[in-house]
């Protein structure tokens, strides 16, 4: 029964490990974007600034460059 | 009669106090020409760089710069065979390293380098060997120019830097970093942005520069939006130029200018006889789709050429996107940088 039990685990981790890294370059950017997401209360409303992935526009909250600037509450 | 010559001479006063500057004002919708440029691509002996988003040459060394460098921020090839040589720039919290690069300019045998979140200017010279930069001068800038995003060398005293306040468009620097005198106005039609949100309308117009001394032509590109602005300092003219995607487009929330309408352009060079930028013209709502399916297209896949008096002249379709250009006009030949590809230089040749 350990044995079996042992098997279906070593099976599972092996399944688990493949599926991460043939998404993992598929996924990247997303990861990235995941990574870099920075947040801010703004100073006049209830909304936030949200800085997302890496590129060339100045943050304006963390002064990182990134991808896309966004807003939202 | 005392009252009327106190009048006059406080006119007077005014008068030479204001810089009398003739504006002109232009649109586009295309451009008299249009040629395609195929790349070949500059081999490097070395992957270091992660982000190349400036490339300047100088005789026979050509220095690239990364933008999101991981360990240094400044890597110098020779030129024209992009052998490495070294790297500098150290990213780091020392006095002696840099928190942020923005933008790098030759000055004679040095180069200065920007680092805006430390507000400061660094000045680089060749070892004795001339394989490496080492830093010579740091130039701290001061509290009254707001973030510095780009700058230029309008001689060998004075800088450059476009104003982040939105009360004007360009700094005058000296060489202690002290701000000596502002040029200029956003040349922007939103009324309600330039009445209550200057600091967001100055984000959004936060424009790439270039200065060519031989002409005295001062360019500026927007980084958001379609509008290319000439400053001739020599004859004090001014042109603003506006493309089919107009000005900046932005939303005011919690003081800052957040973009919503598309990257514009991401470098500009003035030569002797025209003025070269690189054009995106993508929205970001299709960035923002082609990040969620992990498609990475950064960078202009056009090259604008203008006049120096900001007239189009010439639309150049690229088989690659680009960032940062150096273009040498006596040999035809633009060189450009490639963030989305491992090998990150490409020339076009466009004679």
């Amino acid at each position: 029964m350990r044995k079996k039990i042992l098997f279906a685990s070593l099976f599972l981790v092996t399944i688990a490990t493949v599926t991460f890294y043939s998404h993992s370059r598929k996924n990247d950017l997303s990861n990235l974007m995941l990574e870099n997401i920075e947040a801010l209360a703004s100073r006049e409303s209830g909304s936030m600034t949200y800085c997302f992935g890496s590129g060339s526009v100045d943050c304006p909250v963390t002064h990182v460059k990134v991808e896309i600037v966004r807003y939202g509450s | 009669m005392k009252t009327l010559i106190n009048i006059l001479l406080l006119l007077l006063l005014l008068a030479a106090c204001t810089t009398v500057t003739h504006e002109d004002k232009l649109s586009y919708t295309d451009f008299p020409e249009t040629k395609e440029l195929s790349a070949s691509t500059q081999s490097l002996d070395t992957a270091l760089v992660r982000y190349p988003f400036r490339i300047r040459v100088q005789g026979d060394k050509a220095i690239v710069m990364d933008l999101h460098g991981t360990d240094y921020y400044f890597h110098l090839f020779h030129y024209p065979d992009f052998c490495y040589q070294s790297s500098f720039g150290k990213l780091g919290d020392s006095p002696e390293e840099m928190l942020s690069a923005e933008n790098i300019r030759w000055s004679g045998q040095s180069l200065w380098a920007l680092d805006a979140n430390k507000s400061e200017l660094n000045r680089y010279g060749f070892n004795l060997s001339s394989d490496s930069l080492l830093r010579q001068e740091a130039v701290n800038l001061d509290k009254d120019i707001l973030r510095a995003l780009d700058f230029v060398m309008y001689d060998d005293s004075t800088f450059i830097i476009p104003d982040y306040s939105g009360d004007n468009r360009l700094c005058w620097v000296n060489r202690q970093g002290k701000l000596l005198r502002k040029l200029g106005e956003i040349p922007s039609t939103n009324e309600d942005a330039l009445k209550n949100s200057r600091p967001a309308l100055a984000q959004a117009w936060r424009s790439f520069i270039d200065y060519n001394p031989r002409n005295g032509v001062l360019a500026a590109v927007t980084q958001l939006g379609e509008v290319l602005e000439v400053y001739n300092l020599k004859d004090s003219t001014y042109v603003v130029c506006c493309g089919p995607n107009g000005e900046p487009k932005f939303q005011v929330s919690g003081g800052y200018g957040i973009p919503t309408g598309i990257m514009g352009f991401s470098d500009v060079q003035v030569t002797d006889n025209a003025i070269y930028a690189v054009f995106q013209g993508r929205s970001f709502k299709e960035i923002a789709q082609n990040a969620q399916q992990g498609i990475q297209l950064d960078g202009g896949k056009y090259i604008y050429v203008f006049s120096l008096k900001g007239e189009p002249l010439q639309k150049y379709i690229l088989d690659n996107y680009v960032y940062g250009i150096s273009v040498d006009e006596q040999k035809g030949v633009i060189l450009a940088t490639d963030v989305n590809k491992d090998e990150p230089i490409v020339e076009y040749k466009f004679n």
